[in-house]
């Protein structure tokens, strides 16, 4: 066995050109986790009837699972039926067929979620009750005090943690290899296939994955600032 | 009189700005000395210097027959020098981790190997002394300033030094809670403890004090015995100084 | 091709695959002490005042902090016998196991450092200078008073962490290690039946996280009485 870094950049060059799949999978699941996850940190911070309970126990229960389990399971339970149900219907048998981008991206939208609902919970939590009690005093609603003086306070506290969870989409996107999608691990080891470098396409898509989560570490450290100096 | 510690030409500077300017002092066995001085003057860094929680950059320190300079000093002179002395905080530096008796005890057992069992008798008279005997298993967050000043005191007496260092022990309590520290504080001069006492309360460097220096910008002014700096002050600054702090004093009251 | 999911499998399966949770213990105890350990000596590197070793523990750091565990395993499978192999040591025939384990440790003495670093920075100065002033030497006055106190301070970071290691061990079975998720996929093989094993694995990982997340918070209140500000 030997090491050729000039495998490496071969590796390179494959992972960047699949490098729009992970960025696409940890972004679009960063926001669409934020979307999902903030309505149910909401919830239960305010006790909605119902939601709160549920969100109560379904959370922790799904925050136990790994990423890969989710990534596993919904392959599976989406891929299955789809199959059986391809022998008597031509619109299953087509999509059976489908990108399998759109599985990887709800494994990952679920797990963020999750991630983010209770990112924004500790947000919530972290502004005094005090805040609430002065906005009712001068007579705001609930929802004018949430807009106007609660959201602003958490998201100073929930944008670094926010950064973090984001970092670990980036990385966790990678997980997605594991149903054959090509992103930047699976655009680096189809090289690979070919030239059995696997070592140096192992270290290309670090190379990679560091530069994105690098970068995504000194995009939180300006947006931190930013949101600190208000 | 013998001398328990003795600094000569203390220099230190924080980059630029020169702190302490070449200070010396002379401290004997059994007296009171109380540095007195605006903010800024460097009597909290002299402290400090003493103790090695700042590195000065020249000068020398003098403590029994160890003579060390500042410059030079090894680690185990530092350790020395830490286990001859003791030092009160401003803000008590008690240990967050441990009960009051554990504060007191911990110099004793793990720097001095003083058996535990004889440690313990000793921390629990320390702090009854201190009027803490009923609190000797509270966590310093369950003890007020005060309370939590007094172990510290305690602390640093049950580790039976030929000095203990106070720096501004009352600067950071509540004011009611003042009167309870400079009680005990007279107790233990009143045993006959050598004592530095960097303070601004007045009517306690009057009272107990045999010996008061006064400090500004770096050097001592002028040092001598309360009743000399206190009502004949000769130096102009002195003067300028105690009319300021004497003001306030009645103002308070 | 049967249906899609049998409740009564995932209790057939529970025994074979709950079986090999001790793989997952091993990891999971390969990652704490082999972790701590190393984590102790990049923190002392990084608050070190030679600049090369820091910088050289801080770039370590964001390399595990910045890749995936998953990619970090495969470079300790492929890489360390490479590199072993060129100062004259050949473990090519080395148990998979041992490269996981030897992965999962230097990716979790990463976060590990930063945890370590972090609680013993957060320690106020005036402990140490006290501890000091009644005589302790450095290493005493950071072992009796810096550390216990770091150490609480750390301690629901440590609790969120052990979860996270517990989880990324889920990923060792594509290097081929037979633990929980191993054996599901071997069972899938066999039988067609691949997500009455996966839901298996899943309550296995919930239990386990929620009685971690529990244990943890007693065990901050038990260290904590009386002793935060």
């Amino acid at each position: 066995m030997t090491f050729d870094s000039v495998y490496v950049w071969v590796s390179l060059k494959a992972a960047l050109r699949c490098l729009h799949v992970t960025l696409l999978l940890s972004i679009v699941s960063l926001v669409l986790g934020m979307v999902l996850g903030t309505p149910l940190a909401l919830c239960r911070k305010f006790r909605v009837r119902f939601a709160a309970q549920a969100a109560d126990v379904l959370i922790p229960v799904l925050k136990g699972i790994p990423l890969v389990l989710y990534v596993l399971i919904l392959n599976f339970a989406i891929l299955k039926p789809l199959d059986a149900l391809a022998e008597s219907c031509a619109w299953a048998d087509k999509l059976r067929l489908m990108d399998k981008i759109y599985i990887g991206l709800a494994a990952l939208s679920a797990y963020s979620a999750v991630i983010v609902s209770e990112t924004m919970r500790s947000a919530l939590n972290s502004v005094p009750e005090g805040q609430y009690e002065a906005c009712f005093s001068v007579g705001l609603t609930r929802g004018q005090a949430l807009r106007r003086v609660i959201m602003p306070q958490a998201l100073a506290f929930a944008v670094p943690v926010l950064c973090n969870n984001f970092i670990g989409l980036i990385k966790g996107s990678s997980i997605v290899y594991v149903i054959e999608i090509l992103d930047v691990l699976g655009g680096a080891m189809a090289s690979a296939q070919v030239s059995y470098r696997f070592l140096e396409a192992y270290i290309a898509a670090a190379l990679v994955y560091w530069v994105l989560c690098a970068g995504a570490g000194r995009g939180s450290k300006i947006l931190e600032k930013r949101f600190a100096g208000r | 009189m013998k001398s328990v510690i003795q600094i000569k030409g203390v220099r230190k500077s924080f980059g630029k700005n020169e702190v302490l300017k070449g200070v010396s002092l002379d401290v004997k066995t059994g007296e009171v000395v109380v540095i007195l001085g605006p903010s800024g003057s460097g009597k909290t860094t002299l402290l400090r210097c003493v103790n090695f929680l700042e590195n000065a950059d020249d000068g020398e320190l003098t403590i029994g027959e160890l003579s060390v300079r500042f410059r030079y000093a090894g680690k185990k002179d530092i350790l020395t020098v830490r286990r001859r002395t003791a030092m009160v905080f401003q803000n008590y530096n008690l240990f967050s981790n441990k009960t009051a008796a554990e504060n007191v005890m911990e110099g004793l057992v793990t720097a001095r190997k003083v058996p535990a069992a004889e440690a313990r008798e000793r921390a629990e008279r320390e702090l009854a002394k201190v009027g803490l005997g009923g609190k000797r298993d509270a966590y310093p967050s369950q003890l007020s300033g005060g309370q939590q000043q007094r172990v510290a005191i305690a602390r640093a007496v049950a580790l039976n030094p030929e000095v203990i260092l106070f720096d501004e022990p009352t600067s950071a309590l509540d004011p009611e809670l003042v009167g309870e520290v400079l009680a005990v504080m007279r107790a233990v001069a009143r045993e006959g403890i050598t004592m530095v006492v960097v303070t601004h309360e007045m009517s306690f460097a009057h009272d107990i004090a045999n010996h008061v220096v006064f400090m500004d910008d770096g050097l001592v002014v002028e040092e001598g015995a309360p009743k000399e700096i206190f009502f004949h002050p000769k130096e102009e600054r002195t003067k300028q100084f105690l009319d300021r702090i004497q003001l306030k004093y009645d103002y308070s009251i | 091709m049967g249906k899609l999911f049998d409740a009564a499998l995932v209790l057939e399966y529970a025994p074979p695959i709950f079986l090999r949770f001790h793989v997952t213990l091993a990891i999971v105890a390969a990652s704490v002490v082999g972790g701590t350990l190393l984590g102790l000596l990049l923190t002392a590197a990084q608050l070190h005042r030679t600049p090369g070793l820091s910088l050289a523990a801080a770039g370590y750091i964001s390399f595990v902090r910045g890749t995936p565990v998953i990619i970090q395993m495969f470079i300790v499978y492929y890489g360390l016998p490479l590199a072993l192999y060129r100062v004259g040591i050949n473990i090519n025939r080395w148990n998979k196991l041992y490269f996981v384990l030897i992965a999962y440790a230097l990716n979790n003495a990463a976060f590990m450092a930063e945890i370590i670093r972090s609680a013993v920075l957060s320690v106020p100065k005036g402990q140490s200078e006290a501890a000091w002033s009644v005589g302790l030497s450095g290493f005493q006055a950071f072992r009796r008073i810096v550390l216990p106190q770091a150490f609480l301070t750390a301690l629901p970071a440590l609790g969120t962490r052990l979860v996270n290691t517990f989880h990324d061990t889920s990923l060792a079975f594509t290097l081929g290690i037979l633990d929980m998720l191993g054996q599901a996929q071997a069972i899938g093989v066999r039988t067609y039946h691949v997500l009455e094993g996966y839901v298996f694995a899943a309550l296995v990982f919930v239990a386990v996280s929620l009685l971690l997340e529990k244990g943890f918070t007693r065990a901050e209140a038990a260290f904590g009485r009386g002793v935060k500000k």
